[in-house]
This record gives structure tokens, C-alpha cells and sequence, in this order.
């Protein structure tokens, strides 16, 4: 359990975070829109840049040491992009970064490098160049690298962000499996990548904390609020244009669209919501 | 130990690897310079020509490999995941680099001295020589490590290099680290050698500080 308590940083004597309190645990999920300060923050809990005041604590024990977080052995970061050393593979980056960490022992560093390839399920591609690896590949190996540290907190900024559809849904296992035992903070501005693989989740925007809790009551933030009309297609513009439309799914015979609205829809049946209804209703009500 | 000797061992085959042919060119340039030396016609009045090769051909390339080892930390996610792991490793690295390049020194001045005789080195120039090459290597990382970027990098050291060159350091407005003239005692000398020295000093002031420093990468 990571705790964050009254996080501040500016930048360029903008507000980038303000008074950021969270509980993280489990397999936690970051969401809020592009430049919520997502980034900012899991760096700040990653100990390469600097908060200006607040708290951060693991377990009950104080990790806020001056102006940043504890370099520490426990919390590993995995930025948005990982490439490195391109003209190598991805084997020999391993084996290199292994030394970095301080794995002197070549035979011990050999050990550990086939572990965290097996731990990613990178076999197979361990002789590729890291150019000429996947984007989702390269993410492997990028944990891989962090799993070398043998850390027991894990933060991804955006870890699905540029993967293919195929690569998304294995890279979700990865995580999943992960999770049992690490935990795992990942940020993203799109809900469904966290959907169903988060067990907590935040909602950050403008620095801010709009939100914190389970799935569940994320998705009760918007009960009461979905409205679910069965429309024609010519129908569909009226609707378009008068409701705040949050998704539109087309049917054999007709097309059914979901609004969102704070009083009685007459033609619309009221729907349970989903958590892309709760995370809007948490960030539209902000805007209002 | 062992482990110590293999591991300074695979790290020139990891240089190798992933800097491909740009790890050879100080090696060339060495080449360059012992062949000039080799075949100069070795007149008496150009003896001391041999000395200002070797402080303006092969010594401003001690800073290559550095520069290219370094200039790796700021690929993409290097910097929020090598870099803290790479301030521990950069001594090892800078002594490798600087103990290659003063075995070099060590090549050219011998063959200086069994071209000519002991009398065109004085021990002023070999300090000279040492204090040059940490100079330029702390150059290097300085720049590397503020401006992130190799080529921008070594553009300016080699442009200030062929400057100093030129101009036998006259002219320009900053202190000059060469010298162009046999060493001869006076006040001119150490203050020459303090100069450098400072400037060795705040360099590596500089590159400890800068190398850590994640949140001040430039967009
Ligand atoms: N180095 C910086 N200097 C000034 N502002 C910055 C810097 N980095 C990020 N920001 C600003 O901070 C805000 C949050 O950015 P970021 O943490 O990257 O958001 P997110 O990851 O949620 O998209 C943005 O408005 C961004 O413009
Ligand atoms: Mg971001």
C-alpha cells in the first residue's frame, strides 16, 4: 500500500498537481484525460523528479526524503517509451542493464536475465534487435529489465498506449499475472484499458483527485444518469444533437444509443452504467 | 577481481557492438597521429609540430567513447530507467576510456623519444598531455550531459578545437589549453597549468551534478 498524502508540484509556476491524496494498492489503475498530470505524478513516486511538498509513505514507513521520494530499490518505472540500445538484442540490452544493476557474476547474470525473459514471455524473441522488436515487445522488455531489480511496486505510464488490439489483450494477461505478485500502478487516458484488470482505481484531472475507489463505485458515480434509447437511423441525428450521446452501438435492427442526462429521459429505459459512464460523470461534473 | 577484469573485458565488446564502426575512430585518429610523427621529416626547427599533434589531433578524442556511452542514457526511457543505474557505473566507464588513451600517450611519446631523443618531451609536457586528456574528456561529458545530444556535442569541442588550432591560441577570448611553444619556466606556465586544472575541476563538477538530472530534460 502506497500512500500519498497532499502532493504539490509546480512547474513553471503552473499547478501541475494539487493536493494529490491516494491510497494505491492492488493492481491500481490512474485514469484522467491528457495532461492530468499522470506522468508527474508516477515520476514523483518514482523518484526522478521532485514534488514540492506532500508525503509519501509504503507500507507506514516514510519515503519522502528533502524534495523527493527515497531512491529505492522497491518502486521500478517503466516510461511510455522504452528503446534503448537499438543496434543490440534484446538479449545482450538484458544482460547489459543486469550489470548496470550491479549482477557482476556473468553465470548469476545469465540466470536472471532467462528468468525475467520467461517472467515477460519474451522467449522467442530474445536475438531480435531491440529495433526491430513490437512496440508490445519492447514494453517486455522493459519490464524485464525492471523485474531484474526484483521490485515489488511496479509503474506504468500508459502501458498499452500505441499496442494493437492483439497486443493490448496479451499485454493485459502480462499485467494480470504480474499482479499477483507485485503491485501494480498503471496510468491511462483510455478506461477501457484498465477495465476489468483494476481492482482500485483514481481519476486525475487538472492535478486534481476527482475520484478514488473500487471499479464498482466508479461506476455508481453515473447511476441514475445512463439512458439508453432504441433508435432509427434518422432518429439518431435528433438525438446527436439535443443529448449528450456517450456511445452509440449499431444493432441488427436498430441502433442503440447511450445518453447521458440528469433527469428523466421519457423514451429512453434508464441503464446500469459502465465504468466509462461513471469516469465521465466523475469528469464532466468538474467542468460544470 | 576477476569478475572486474571480465567485466571491463565484455564492456569494450559492448562498446563495439552497439557504436559499430564509430568505436574505431579513435583508433584511427591514434594511427593518424603516430604516422605523422613516424614520417615527419624530423627538421630540427618542426621537432616540436610532433607535440601539437598529439595535443590537437589524438587528445580531443579521448572524449569520443565517453561521449557515445553517455549519449545512450538519453535515448528513449533511458533517462527515468538507466540513468540512476548508470551514475554508479560512469567512473568505471571514464577510467577504461582514460587509461586506453593514456596508453596511447604513452605509445607516442615513446616513439617520440626513440625518433628524436629524450630532450623533445620535458615532464611538463606529459603532465600537459594527462591534464589535456582529462580536460577533454570532461568536456565532452559536461556537454553531453547538459545538452543531451552527441553530434551538437561534438561539433562544439571539435570546432573550439580546430580554433585553438588555427590561431595557436591567440585571438579568442577564453583560456587557451594548449601549448603551442616548448614550456619554458615563468610565471606563464603555471598559470597555464592552473588553468587547466580549474577547468578539469569544474567540469566534473559539472558532469556529477548534470548526470542525474532527469526533470531538466529539454523538450
Ligand atoms: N517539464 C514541464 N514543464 C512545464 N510543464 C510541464 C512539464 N511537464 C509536463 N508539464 C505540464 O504538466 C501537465 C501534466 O502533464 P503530464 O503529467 O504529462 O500529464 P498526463 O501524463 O496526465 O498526460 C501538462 O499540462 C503539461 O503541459
Ligand atoms: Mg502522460
Amino acid at each position: 500500500m502506497i500512500q500519498l498524502s497532499n502532493i504539490n508540484k509546480q512547474m513553471k509556476k503552473h499547478p501541475i498537481l494539487t493536493d494529490v491524496s491516494l491510497n494505491m494498492e492492488g493492481i491500481y489503475g490512474l485514469i484522467g484525460p491528457n495532461g492530468a498530470g499522470k506522468t508527474t505524478l508516477m515520476k514523483i513516486i518514482s523518484s526522478l523528479i521532485s514534488l514540492d511538498s506532500g508525503g509519501l509513505t509504503i507500507y507506514g514507513e516514510d519515503y519522502v526524503k528533502g524534495k523527493y521520494v527515497k531512491q529505492n530499490k522497491r518502486i521500478g518505472y517503466l516510461p511510455q517509451d522504452f528503446m534503448v540500445y537499438p543496434n543490440i538484442s534484446a538479449e545482450e540490452a538484458l544482460d547489459h542493464i543486469a550489470m548496470l544493476k550491479g549482477v557482476m557474476d556473468k553465470r548469476e547474470r545469465r540466470d536472471t536475465v532467462n528468468q525475467v525473459i520467461n517472467e515477460v514471455n519474451l522467449q522467442g524473441h530474445q536475438n531480435k534487435k531491440m529495433i526491430e522488436l513490437s512496440g508490445g515487445m519492447r514494453k517486455r522488455v522493459g519490464i524485464a529489465q525492471l523485474l531484474i531489480g526484483k521490485p515489488s511496486i511496479l509503474v506504468f505510464d500508459e502501458p498499452t498506449a500505441g499496442l494493437d488490439i492483439e497486443e493490448r489483450i496479451r499485454f493485459r494477461n502480462l499485467l494480470k499475472n504480474l499482479g499477483a505478485n507485485h503491485t501494480i500502478i498503471i496510468s491511462s487516458h483510455i478506461v477501457e484499458d484498465i477495465e476489468f484488470l483494476s481492482t482500485k482505481v483514481g481519476v486525475l484531472k487538472k492535478g486534481k483527485v476527482l475520484f478514488e475507489g473500487t471499479p464498482a463505485e466508479l461506476k455508481a458515480q453515473a447511476a441514475g444518469y445512463v439512458w439508453e434509447y432504441d433508435a432509427t437511423v434518422e432518429e439518431l441525428d435528433e438525438i446527436m444533437n439535443h443529448k449528450e450521446v456517450v456511445q452509440i452501438t449499431e444493432e441488427e435492427t436498430k441502433i442503440s444509443v447511450r445518453v447521458f442526462s440528469n433527469h428523466e429521459e421519457k423514451e429512453a429505459k434508464s441503464v446500469p452504467p459502465r465504468l466509462i459512464d461513471g469516469y465521465l460523470a466523475v469528469v464532466k461534473g468538474e467542468d460544470e | 577481481m576477476k569478475h572486474f577484469i571480465e567485466n571491463i573485458f565484455l564492456s569494450f565488446r559492448f562498446d563495439m557492438k552497439t557504436m559499430g564502426v564509430i568505436f574505431f575512430v579513435p583508433v584511427v585518429m591514434f594511427a593518424f597521429s603516430l604516422s605523422i610523427i613516424v614520417l615527419a621529416p624530423g627538421i630540427v626547427d618542426d621537432r616540436y609540430n610532433n607535440i601539437v599533434v598529439i595535443q590537437g589531433l589524438f587528445i580531443p578524442f579521448s572524449c569520443w567513447w565517453i561521449l557515445y556511452r553517455l549519449s545512450e542514457m538519453y535515448e528513449e526511457g533511458a533517462q527515468e530507467t538507466l540513468v540512476p543505474y548508470y551514475s554508479k557505473r560512469f567512473p568505471v566507464d571514464f577510467f577504461r576510456y582514460f587509461f586506453l588513451h593514456v596508453i596511447g600517450l604513452a605509445v607516442l611519446c615513446s616513439i617520440l623519444i626513440i625518433k628524436y631523443d629524450a630532450s623533445i618531451l620535458t615532464g611538463i609536457n606529459v603532465l600537459h598531455f594527462i591534464i589535456l586528456t582529462l580536460f577533454y574528456m570532461l568536456l565532452g561529458t559536461s556537454l553531453i550531459v547538459l545538452i543531451k545530444n552527441v553530434e551538437i556535442s561534438l561539433t562544439i569541442i571539435m570546432i573550439y578545437t580546430v580554433l585553438e588550432v588555427i590561431t595557436q591560441g591567440d585571438y579568442m577570448p577564453w583560456p587557451h589549453v594548449f601549448l603551442f611553444d616548448p614550456p619554458i619556466n615563468g610565471p606563464f606556465l603555471p598559470i597555464k597549468l592552473s588553468v587547466l586544472g580549474v577547468a578539469v575541476i569544474v567540469l566534473m563538477v559539472v558532469t556529477l551534478i548534470f548526470i542525474r538530472r532527469a526533470d531538466k530534460k529539454p523538450k
